[in-house]
């Protein structure tokens, strides 16, 4: 849950006197809750209700109509259209000030005219929602229980008393970087990795100590480093000199002065953090990379002649889409166009497939689905044509490509896609709702947010990359030392290369401590071992000068 | 939301509540609205409308701000003309083949 200032806002005046009350405020937040609460439980059932069964709708208090963006009071049970006017003069009548938007979540205040924010509000408002959408994850269930329900952090008396000792640094939390040298295809994917919410978070929380670390050449610490540079009183543009340096050391092909491809660099980078990163493994990592950016790529080999389908899965860091089609289109590019691209069946030619059941060489069709969804999703746009191994003799695809600071990914997974099928097999109508089956559900589990955009303008040998990193709800733009204050349309509007995307809620595996906590209290059960084999070693030595001294006297 | 959903008259007046209860009952309506909803996601609309609202409400902030009805009215007839008219054209499509189950016509 994001830490919310309201310090600051201009609360509704009407709304702080209510607040100062604690049993109105009580009451007031109570039938806020309910409200969500009520219309979140609607949503869900009616996303799949089957052909008999119907929900009765709510109904104008004042009409009788049935309400499809309903409006309640906070006060009492009314309910009311909002485009007849019915629910404000409901507000006048009454004397009573506020109501709610129940989909939505937003207060009206009648003596303000006008909607009307507060943290309260938006903080329980995300609660309840979450709340009813853990009870709808059914395949997340483990051993009858539910998914496992979310409790915002509360410090414990331990972690009071370290905070009234911590001294909080005022930071931006941006920094532009220096370019070093033709090194703006490093410092864009950096300020990817300081806008990624989960990298951040893992750093500064002190999961990898910098100071602490012994690792010779770790890309890690210097990840560390960054941010804790990048998250400091010091908001002028930093050189990520030691970082540039080990990238030479580690990988040859990156280094010189040359210009340099972002997306190599990104795929070098995630491969060097991975292995100076604890709880890397080369199989099933669970490193703060894999953690992060890893997800399963399906792909299902379909023989023509006798329908058996092979399935096979690839671990994956990011996504690479194709933007030049078969006819050569490039035009209307967007990204749900270049996915649906993606995972559209792809023909084999004869030769190209042995089917395993029916032994023969015959005509196949291979079609990619996402098994898995990575917390972080990244996709690149081929916009590099090589052409042979010279890289000069490259071509690069100007053709913008529309993207959405909001993405579902539901109808490019492999569970979405085979449920599909199976209802268009089976003669089924493919309903118009985005997941067509309940188990599958909720939808808002496969829901993204753009949080960076890479862009490169120019020829590929004669470029430049800037990028446009979102802090909170704000754009900017980082022109290496540069950053500028922007805006949604100015990001959406560029020639991106490369987008990121985070999850907006991440599925945790439940009821299972988290590893670092487990290694933490079998460090300290080991360390109490210690101290107590040491305290003993010295009680004995002690013991035995008694006894020498004792025998001599 | 200017009062332009509902006709006021018509030999359809008196078929709309009712339709809009039975489509909301099924859960058609809501279906529909996703769907809607979806399309114009995918077609830039509503990050556009997102961004211009925002940047409006923004550069209102040093005159006293605007309010959300403000902003809607001014933004209401520039959104309903530029709904793409593929769009318009699906969702019609795709309501009109509810309705054909709903009423005898």
């Amino acid at each position: 849950m994001a830490f919310e200032l309201d310090g600051d806002s201009p609360k509704c005046s009407h709304l702080a006197t209510l607040f100062a009350e604690d049993t109105e405020r009580e009451a007031l937040l109570n039938r806020y809750k309910n409200a969500i609460r009520w219309d979140a439980r609607r949503e869900h059932v009616v996303a799949y209700t089957f052909k008999r069964r119907r929900v009765a709708p709510p109904e104008c208090s004042t009409c009788g109509v049935a309400l499809s963006k309903p409006f309640a009071c906070l006060h009492c049970s009314a309910a009311g259209c909002w485009s007849d006017g019915h629910i404000k003069q409901h507000l006048q009548d009454t004397g009573h000030d506020f109501c709610v938007d129940v989909r939505t979540g937003y207060v009206f205040c009648i003596e303000c005219d006008d909607f009307v924010y507060d943290s309260t509000f938006n903080r329980l408002y995300k609660l309840v929602l979450l709340a009813e959408e853990e009870k709808e994850t059914a395949f997340q269930g483990v051993s009858k229980r539910s998914r496992e329900p979310f409790s915002p952090w509360l410090p414990n008396a331990q972690e009071r008393a370290a905070l009234e000792g911590a001294i909080a640094t005022p930071c931006q939390g941006r920094r532009g970087l220096l370019n070093l040298g033709q090194t703006c295809f490093m410092n864009v994917i950096l300020q990817s990795f300081i806008a990624n919410p989960l990298l951040r978070n893992y750093y500064l929380s002190d999961k990898h100590n910098s100071r602490l670390c012994k690792l010779k050449d770790c890309t890690s610490c210097e990840m560390d480093k960054l941010l804790a540079e990048v998250y400091s009183e010091n908001s002028a543009p930093y050189g990520p000199i030691a970082l540039l340096a080990k990238t030479w050391r580690t990988s040859s092909e990156l280094s010189g002065y040359a210009q340099q491809d972002a997306h190599e660099f990104f795929i070098t980078a995630l491969n060097h953090i991975h292995a100076t990163s604890r709880g890397s493994t080369s199989l099933q990592c669970i490193c703060i990379i894999h953690s992060t950016f890893a997800g399963l790529l399906q792909s299902d080999v379909k023989c023509e002649r006798c329908g058996k389908v092979a399935e096979k899965t690839d671990p994956m860091l990011d996504i690479s889409l194709e933007l030049k089609g078969e006819s050569g289109n490039e035009q209307d590019l967007t990204l749900a166009s270049c996915l649906r691209r993606f995972t559209h069946p792809e023909k084999l030619g004869p030769n190209e497939y042995s089917c395993e059941k029916c032994g023969k060489a015959s005509h196949a069709s291979k079609r990619l689905s996402i098994r898995k969804l990575p917390s972080v999703l990244s996709f690149q746009f081929k916009r590099f044509e090589h052409k042979s191994v010279d890289r000069s003799a490259a071509r690069k695809i100007e053709a913008p490509v529309r993207f959405p600071s909001s993405l579902n990914m539901a109808p490019f997974t492999t569970l979405v896609m085979h449920k599909q099928e199976l209802l268009k097999e089976s003669g089924t109508a493919p309903p118009v709702a985005l997941i067509p089956d309940k188990a599958l559900g909720p939808e808002a589990l496969y829901d993204y947010d753009l949080f960076a955009v890479v862009c490169h303008e120019g020829q590929i040998d004669n470029g430049h990359y800037t990028c446009y990193a979102r802090s909170h709800d704000e754009w900017y733009r980082y022109d290496d030392d540069k950053v500028t204050h922007s805006t949604l349309s100015a990001c959406l509007n560029s020639q991106a290369y490369m987008c990121f995307y985070v999850k907006r809620h991440l599925d945790y595996k439940p009821y299972v401590t988290p590893s670092y906590v487990v290694t933490r209290e079998q460090e300290a059960v080991k360390e109490k071992e210690r101290e107590r084999e040491k305290e003993m070693k010295e009680a004995a030595r002690q013991k035995e000068l008694e006894d020498e001294l004792l025998a001599v006297s | 939301m200017p009062s332009t959903v509902a006709p006021k008259d018509g030999r359809n007046a008196a078929l709309y509540a009712p339709l809009k209860r039975r489509m909301l009952e099924t859960g058609d309506w809501d279906r529909i609205a996703a769907r809607l909803a979806r399309e114009l996601n995918e077609s830039g609309w509503v990050d556009k409308f997102k961004d211009q609202s925002k940047e409006m409400a923004r550069a209102a902030e040093a005159t006293g701000g605007v309010s959300v009805e403000t902003l809607l009215a001014e933004l209401w007839p520039q959104a309903e003309e530029e709904v793409p008219s593929a769009v318009r054209h699906e969702m019609v499509g795709v309501i009109r083949k509810v309705l054909e189950k709903q009423i005898e016509f």
